[in-house]
């Protein structure tokens, strides 16, 4: 019994501790867990050089500032030959006659002995006697009856006076006659008159008086204006020789006379100075012959004014003709040619006569310069002559002449000096090789502060220029000009001006975005017209224009927009696919704004198959960060926002496979400042995500 | 998810069977529940010999949390698991353990004149299964890290120990006056499985302030030893014998008054040596860390804009950077020692109290228990049992008998009668066994 007390309570305690709170069968598996999952994102960097479309005008300085430089180096070039062209120089004539000639002295003599005398005399006994005499003589110691000769004629004798003409006119000159008295008695009177020998020209009558023995009288003949032939006549018109006296005895001893049949009458003529025009002639050597100098023109365009022109080739082309009849030995002279020693031009030409038919030569003149220093742009050429003895007789007029054309043909120049004037010359329209759109895809309403267009004019041609250009950017239909300064561009110089917001409509012009920027213009040498600055032209230089538009991006953005896009893969990994219902999604994102910009982000999550837009969301703009006054950023503008997501964002979320993020930019305090975009402007975008998952199985 | 919760759930509840050494039976008249957990036990038989399976069967349990603690009542009535309340109730260090002992036969005679020495031979399946798992853990993975952000989440308690080995024994307790009885007791032990988490670091920190958004690091350093067959390299040449270890076994009994007896055990003094044949770990090679910094998308360079081959190369990287390397290597693992200390007081011949503090190794902790105890002797071979057990700070009321018909003893107690309130209870113990004695003198 006792034990079986103690039996119960065992058994009590066992009863006792088997009463249970709960139905152990209503245990069931089902969990309810709210979990919330924080999972990093999405780490998006977007660096400004990156929105940067692909365009290799885009440069980037050394500290990182963008700009857009487009650059051409010569859209225009005007060669210096547009400003001087050396034409061919017509050519300047020039003629001059042979003019009236000199004749060598007539240097010859005429001896009219006494025998021949006596034979020609008209007293026929006089000849006999005078025979005797010379008889009686031989024997009488020389002496003898000098039979008078009374006055009468004493017979013709011809005479040729030269071997230099045959025929001349003389235009001035004389024949001298000195008879000289070789007779043993004086001559009282002897008259002669001398003539061509075959025209009876009368030449002249000369009397002679009392000429003694051994003596002689001299007289001269003016033959001015008269024709004479080498062959004359002496006409011994009248004679009188008294002798041994008229009535005198032949016999008489008293009244002997030396007499002999040597004695003789000797007539030298003189010939001086004959100056002939017209004639028969054996033409003399005439060492200075015509001579002259003449000038002409150096034939440029109106205002051109050259001092001097250095010949890199060029010709003095000569064309004559020749109606003398000798060679003449012709010498040019032009002071203003110099060659390259320092002396002046000469050339030498031998003329003859060339008939009916025309001479031409030419000669180089590569390596001369002309000098208009003294002389501008006049030539002056003299020449010389040497006219050569013509071999055999010739006709000969004293109007036979040289006609000598001179001209300069095919020149070309190193250089040149001078003044070349007001002279325009005109740019033909071109078009600029400048595609700014390329600022609309960076962004659009990007209005740039300081774009500058940078000509540059290479003019090594020594003449100073105005450029006037005219740029015209047009874009459907819409035009804006340029309306720059002209650009003064001084000789031989490297000349840079830039177009600016300060003297052009460059930004309008720019913002125009224009589809199409053409140019023409005028270039204008010496716009000052100063006549006293020395232009220079040298071969082969040139004017050319280059230009270089230098776009820093150094700007004011007015609801710029950009784009990018994110591929989402969440829908691969949907929870509701898993059975995990998402009850809520609380986006964090913390933006570091490096740009000076104001950024109103909207994500789009989309579909790309479909192209729909499933949801989106909205973020509050972002401030921009603070520039300084070089319009670069301080320090990013860091913000930080969390976005809860409702079931439609979430939906969207998971079903997108794209997010579209559509960036609205406004430059910082773009009212009152610029700013300036550099690459390493980074907009960075930290987005993680709280996912509550509500576990209820 | 789910799925991963409950196993955890199930883990922690079977990992609850944690074990416990006999408190009740310390100081009753069974001498096999005496002799298995003081060596100095001295029976009254000159031969004791256990039935092989069934002369002790030792089976213990404690969980960390009870079932009302870790189950609430949805509106429907049903019983669900209460994450909240199990992180709550999951405290440092506590975890979730079990022992079985499952002694395979008892062999034991006294010698000597006096009969004063016991000597015995015996042998043992023991199982040890433990696990730890912090509440914080549970909490990180089942409200998510957005709920510890900014926080750095270190996980290094969490420890799992599972050891099955085989003790083959060989004792003495020796009484050399009648007030004292001493004895100890050699083991031989042969590893027949295990799994111990020699390293286990895990930590995980969500930077809401970081760029990006809530990168996440995680920081994880896991050495895990096994010698499982099936599992070792070449399962068809795992040899136990070669896993071999010694434990030893001391204690002490004095009878101070013919009342009051004091008593000291010290028990699993030793380890077990897994031989590298026998072993496959796995191991991070130390500490290897991986950030999740999310996708990375850059203008710069589109190349890397694939979104979709990013998330490819992160699942890759992180599997491939916390992939587990195996290799074949020896390792020790100590046994959980145990220390009881015991008193008892005798109040009538039937009447009998004692008291009783153990105090176990686990694995991150000592679990110490304090037991009052009262016998009750009904009958010449009936003995009732009951006690109060204060399991660090949790309390048990434990009840049992042993009956001892002639040669026969057997003994069935179990350690925590509110167990039955399978709600409520959070440890449980029984032990079972049959024994024979021969000879006792009278």
């Amino acid at each position: 019994m006792y034990n079986s007390k103690k039996l119960f309570l065992f058994l009590s305690l066992f009863i006792f501790i088997s009463c249970v709170d709960e139905d152990i069968k209503n245990l069931t598996s089902d969990l309810n867990i709210e979990a919330q999952i924080a999972v990093p994102l999405i780490h998006s960097s977007t660096t400004l050089i990156d929105l940067l479309p692909e365009d290799e005008n885009i440069s980037i300085d050394q500290d990182g500032a963008i700009r857009i430089i487009y650059m051409e180096e010569n859209i225009a070039q005007i060669d210096s030959d547009e400003f001087l062209s050396l034409e061919d120089q017509d050519p300047t004539s020039e003629s001059f006659e042979i003019g009236t000639i000199n004749l060598p002295d007539v240097t010859n003599s005429q001896v009219i002995s006494l025998e021949a005398l006596s034979q020609q005399l008209s007293d026929p006994i006089l000849s006999s006697n005078i025979s005797t005499a010379f008889s009686l003589a031989q024997f009488n110691g020389g002496l003898a009856w000098f039979p008078p000769i009374t006055s009468q004629s004493g017979g013709i004798y011809t005479q040729n006076t030269s071997d230099q003409f045959i025929s001349i006119d003389i235009v001035s000159g004389s024949l001298s006659l000195d008879v000289i008295n070789n007779l043993g008695v004086p001559i009282n009177l002897i008259r002669l008159q001398i003539k061509n020998q075959f025209a009876s020209d009368f030449l002249g009558d000369l009397t002679f008086l009392n000429i003694l023995p051994g003596e002689s009288s001299s007289q001269s003949i003016i033959l001015d204006n008269k024709t004479m032939l080498s062959d004359i006549s002496f006409e011994v018109v009248e004679i009188f020789i008294e002798g041994s006296g008229v009535g005198s005895n032949p016999s008489d001893s008293n009244v002997f006379l030396p007499i002999s049949i040597e004695d003789n009458i000797t007539i030298d003529i003189q010939g001086d100075a004959f100056v002939v025009d017209h004639g028969i002639v054996v033409i003399p050597e005439i060492d200075n012959g015509p001579s002259d100098s003449f000038s002409f023109d150096f034939e440029l365009d109106d205002g051109i004014e050259l001092s001097e022109i250095e010949l890199s080739s060029g010709f003095i082309e000569y064309e004559y003709e020749s109606s003398i009849n000798a060679s003449i030995d012709l010498t040019i002279s032009i002071p203003q040619l110099i060659d390259q020693l320092g002396n002046s031009y000469s050339n030498q030409l031998f003329i003859q006569n060339t008939g009916s038919s025309t001479m031409i030569d030419m000669d180089d003149l590569s390596g001369y310069k002309f000098d208009f220093s003294s002389n501008s742009n006049v030539i002056s050429v003299s020449y010389e002559t040497q006219i050569n003895s013509s071999p055999n007789f010739t006709t000969y007029d004293n109007t036979d002449s040289v006609r000598l054309l001179i001209g300069i043909i095919g020149l070309d120049f190193n250089s040149v000096k001078g003044y070349f004037g007001q002279q325009i010359e005109s740019i033909e329209e071109d078009v600029l090789d400048i595609d700014v759109s390329v600022l609309e895809d960076i962004a659009s309403g990007i209005q740039l502060e300081s774009p500058n267009l940078r000509f540059f004019v290479d003019n090594s041609i020594g003449i100073p220029f105005q450029v006037d250009l005219d740029l015209l950017g047009s874009n459907a239909g819409e035009e804006v000009s340029l309306n720059g300064p002209s650009l003064n561009i001084p000789a031989n110089e490297f000349t840079v001006q830039d177009f600016n917001n300060s003297n052009s409509q460059l930004s309008q012009l720019i913002a125009l975005s224009p589809s199409v920027i053409s140019y023409s213009g005028f270039v204008t040498s010496n716009p000052e017209n100063d006549e006293s600055i020395l232009n220079t032209i040298l071969s082969g230089t040139e004017i050319s224009i280059g230009f270089e538009m230098d776009l820093p991006l150094h700007l004011r953005i007015e609801d710029a927009v950009s784009k990018d896009t994110l591929t989402l893969t969440f829908s691969e990994n949907n929870p509701e696919d898993q059975g995990l219902d998402i009850e809520l999604v609380k986006l964090k994102l913390r933006t570091q704004n490096d740009f000076p910009l104001d950024v109103d982000l909207t994500v789009f999550f989309a579909d790309s198959l479909t192209g729909m837009v499933l949801d989106s969301l909205n973020l509050e703009l972002l401030e921009a960060a603070a520039v300084d006054e070089m319009g670069r950023t301080i320090s990013p503008n860091i913000y930080e926002t969390v976005i809860e997501l409702d079931t439609g964002q979430i939906d969207a979320l998971f079903n997108a496979n794209q997010a579209l993020l559509d960036i609205k930019m406004n430059s910082f305090d773009n009212q009152n400042s610029a700013i300036r975009l550099y690459t390493d402007y980074e907009f960075i975008i930290d987005a993680g995500v709280i996912v509550e998952l509500k576990i209820e199985q | 998810m789910k799925e991963y919760i409950l196993i955890l759930i199930a883990l922690l509840t079977f990992e609850g069977l944690a074990a416990q050494n006999i408190h009740t039976g310390y100081h009753s008249n069974a001498f096999i529940l005496k002799s298995s957990s003081n060596a100095s036990a001295f029976p009254e038989s000159n031969l004791v010999i256990g039935l092989p399976t069934l002369s002790n069967l030792n089976f213990g349990l404690q969980l960390p949390f009870s079932l009302n603690e870790a189950l609430s009542k949805g509106a429907d009535d049903s019983l669900r698991i209460d994450i909240p309340s199990l992180i709550d109730n999951l405290d440092d260090g506590e975890g979730l353990y079990m022992q079985a002992r499952a002694q395979l036969f008892f062999l034991g005679i006294k010698l000597g004149h006096e009969k004063n020495i016991f000597t015995y031979i015996g042998d043992e399946l023991v199982s040890n299964v433990g696990a730890v798992v912090s509440g914080k853990l549970l909490d990180y993975l089942s409200r998510g890290n957005a709920y510890f952000l900014n926080q750095q989440m270190n996980f290094d308690s969490e420890r799992f120990q599972a050891t099955a080995y085989n003790s083959f024994y060989i004792g003495a307790s020796f009484r050399p006056i009648d007030e004292l009885t001493i004895g100890a007791r050699f083991k031989m032990l042969n590893g027949l499985a295990n799994i111990n988490t020699e390293t286990f670091n895990l930590s995980f920190y969500t930077d809401s302030t970081s760029s990006p958004v809530y990168q996440t690091t995680l920081e994880a350093n896991m050495m895990l030893q096994t010698s499982i067959p099936g599992i070792a390299p070449d399962s068809l040449s795992f040899n136990p014998f070669l896993n071999k270890g010694f434990a030893v076994d001391f204690g002490l009994t004095y009878q101070a008054t013919d009342e009051l007896e004091f008593s000291l055990a010290i028990n699993d003094l030793g380890q077990i040596n897994w031989a590298k044949q026998n072993t496959l770990n796995y191991s991070t090679n130390g500490q290897v860390n991986y950030l999740i910094d999310g996708l990375e998308m850059s203008s710069s360079d589109s190349e890397d804009n694939d979104l979709e081959s990013q998330v490819e190369e992160i699942v890759d990287d992180l599997s491939s950077v916390f992939s587990l390397s195996d290799s074949s290597t020896a390792y020790s693992t100590k046994l959980k020692s145990n220390l009881f200390f015991g008193a008892k007081y005798e109040l009538t011949e039937q009447h009998s109290f004692s008291f009783l503090f153990h105090s176990r190794d686990q694995i991150s902790s000592r679990f110490n228990v304090f037991s009052l105890g009262y016998q009750l002797q009904a009958s010449e071979s009936l003995e009732f049992l009951a006690s109060y057990q204060n399991l660090n700070g949790i309390s048990n009321i434990a009840a049992g008998f042993v009956i001892c018909p002639g040669p026969v003893q057997m003994h069935v107690i179990v350690d925590n009668t509110l167990a039955a309130d399978v709600f409520d209870a959070k440890n449980f113990a029984i032990q079972l066994g049959l024994t024979f004695g021969f000879g006792i003198e009278k």
